[in-house]
């Protein structure tokens, strides 16, 4: 229930990236990949980063929660809501957390005490739905502030895939597009109506068996299977319809839109997705498709790339942003938002 | 909650048990397939440790539930996971009661349970399948509210997944050692024994609702210590 002029407004972004990066050629080199796949052409990806040692799902959460609470100007204890999103829930031993929510641990880290913690799966779109459950718990009243994070962990699957005999398992190959990395949001109550809007979300469930992480069951740690060419058909087939309406249903003009995000699986992908986009909608404002040097990071690859934006000297206060996500599964949702005041002067 | 129904069930079979039961929920509830917009599962334990899709996009796919191409007016149905130990049934109904409202939909449904990982995971645990519709309409129970409290949460006391090497395979273990908590039943309130999978915990407590006629608090107490509470009126 939405509390009389009460509102929701995004406070504060953060994204981290561990400092190692590896070369997308020094492990899927045309000499690596069935037919002399050149896979950088193919993807437009040149680099991921990699975690260090001692560092997992939870430690990369940890460290944007911490950015995105200092940029806020807030206590941990002023936090209502933690909600995880990870897809990978790994440590640094390949261990998968089951139990309770990994967003109790990254509470207990971030000293947040009076926050109720849980965690949301939707593969790479957990963030944008806990961002969803999020907004309507602040607009209820119940809390003031909440944070959505995400440590993503999951360069194990580029491992696994090289184990694989490629030639006869391709459905590994998109496991080479993916790197680590970690982001976090944080929502809080506002006067103003209108600030955070959200699409109608989709899950399009004939796609749901297009790609599947799991434990690999005869070795350690996870795996990765993907028809990445039938899932990208998948979004590709319902994007221009979905846009429409979600544009009608949030009220939003395109041309109105200074900022866009599309969820990143390549950046070959979104620019193939961005052309149905403006041949039916319009030019796009500003399409953030910098994911060249950072791949894939699933459920967060979109704070990944606000903070590269932000970082970059792109982003102002007065200015809006869509982010449109995409999940196995296949869920589809977006949010459009305005930017968080002195977001250009943030460090 | 219009209407609700679970079962026992054997390892590997929360799908297509979740499936019947949904089927069978939806018919008691008196509405169509069509007319559900939003399915949320909570649970902890998924066959090999599946991390992605979540595992509610299987079962829209199962009910074959607005499995069709995107058009201007098509009715819409959207599928994801929650998880937070024993407690995750009641963080899914507060989720289904957060953005049910702002839907097209009406009726979401509820769905609860765990699967036995691997063959290699030692399960002595009772699966029980949970499935319930959820409308805004006031009709059947009421859930007023659901409240936390991690104030006893000890986060020596969680559970992992991982690779034996011993067995080829993925097991879980259980770190830390505690004294469960007994299942309580007092007139107003009911709260199930702390070892209890999610599904179990919600099994007991719906055999219980049907005899009550006022409020009925029903508290969850995870292993780690974590507890949540709903409160329902009748």
């Amino acid at each position: 229930m939405e509390r009389e002029n009460h509102y929701a407004e995004m406070v504060s972004f953060a994204a981290y990236l561990p400092e190692k990066t590896v070369e997308t050629k020094s492990f899927a080199g045309t000499k690596d990949l069935p037919g002399s796949l050149d896979f950088v052409r193919l993807t437009g990806i040149t680099s991921h980063h990699e975690v260090a040692k001692g560092q997992g799902s939870l430690e990369l959460a940890v460290q944007a929660g911490k950015k995105a609470i200092s940029r806020a100007g807030i206590e941990p204890n002023s936090l209502g809501l933690i909600i995880n999103a990870s897809v990978s829930k790994m440590n640094t031993s390949l261990d998968q957390h089951l139990s309770p929510s990994l967003a109790t641990l990254v509470a207990s880290e971030l000293g947040a005490k009076n926050a109720q913690t849980f965690d949301v799966s939707n593969a790479c779109a957990g963030m944008v739905t806990a961002l969803m459950i999020a907004e309507s718990r602040i607009k209820s009243g119940k809390i003031d502030y909440a944070m959505v994070i995400s440590g993503e962990f999951i360069t194990p699957i580029i491992d696994e895939a090289k184990r694989r005999n490629l030639y006869l398992h391709p459905r590994a190959l998109a496991s080479l597009t993916v790197g680590d990395g970690s982001a976090a949001y944080i929502l809080g109550s506002s006067k103003h109506k209108g600030r955070i809007k959200f699409s109608e979300p989709f899950t399009f469930a004939q796609y749901n068996r297009h790609c599947i992480g799991q434990a690999s069951k005869n070795h350690i740690g996870p795996q990765m299977r993907t028809k990445a060419r039938d899932l990208q058909n998948g979004v590709f087939n319902n994007i221009g319809t979905f846009l429409q309406r979600s544009l009608i249903h949030m009220d939003v003009k395109w041309d109105q839109i200074d900022h866009t995000y599309s969820h990143p699986t390549t950046p070959k992908a979104v620019k193939k997705g961005a052309k149905i986009a403006s041949d039916l909608l319009g030019e796009i404002n500003f399409l953030h498709n910098d994911s060249a040097d950072t791949a894939n990071t699933a459920s967060t690859t979109h704070g990944v790339l606000l903070e590269k934006s932000q970082n970059s000297g792109h982003l102002n206060s007065d200015e809006t942003a869509i982010l449109i996500s995409f999940g196995s599964g296949l869920a589809i949702l977006a949010m459009h938002f305005n930017l968080p005041a002195g977001v250009e002067n943030w460090s | 909650m219009l209407s609700w129904q679970s079962r026992k069930i054997k390892p590997k079979q929360l799908l297509k048990s979740t499936i019947k039961l949904a089927k069978q929920a939806i018919k008691m509830a008196n509405i169509q397939l069509e007319d559900i917009g939003l399915i949320v599962h909570g649970g902890v334990y998924k066959e090999h440790f599946r991390s992605e899709p979540a595992f509610a996009t299987h079962i829209q796919g199962g009910l074959s539930l607005h499995c069709t191409p995107l058009t201007m007016d098509s009715a819409q149905c959207f599928s994801f996971d929650v998880s937070d130990g024993s407690c995750s049934p009641h963080i899914a109904l507060q989720t289904i009661a957060d953005i049910l409202p702002s839907m097209n939909s009406k009726y979401a449904l509820l769905c609860v349970g765990d699967d036995r990982p691997t063959k290699h995971c030692e399960w002595n645990e009772e699966s029980y399948c949970f499935v319930a519709v959820i409308s805004m309409s006031g009709i059947g129970p009421r859930l007023i509210s659901v409240d936390f409290d991690d104030g006893k949460f000890n986060s020596n006391l969680t559970v992992k997944g991982f690779f034996d090497e011993e067995v080829n395979g993925n097991k879980i273990v259980e770190l830390g050692d505690l004294k469960f908590q007994e299942t309580k039943h007092e007139r107003n309130y009911f709260s199930g024994h702390q070892q209890w999978l999610c599904g179990l915990h919600m099994h007991k407590f719906h055999s219980i609702m049907n005899a009550q006629n006022d409020t009925l608090e029903h508290c969850i107490v995870d292993r780690s210590g974590k507890s949540t509470t709903a409160k329902w009126e009748f």
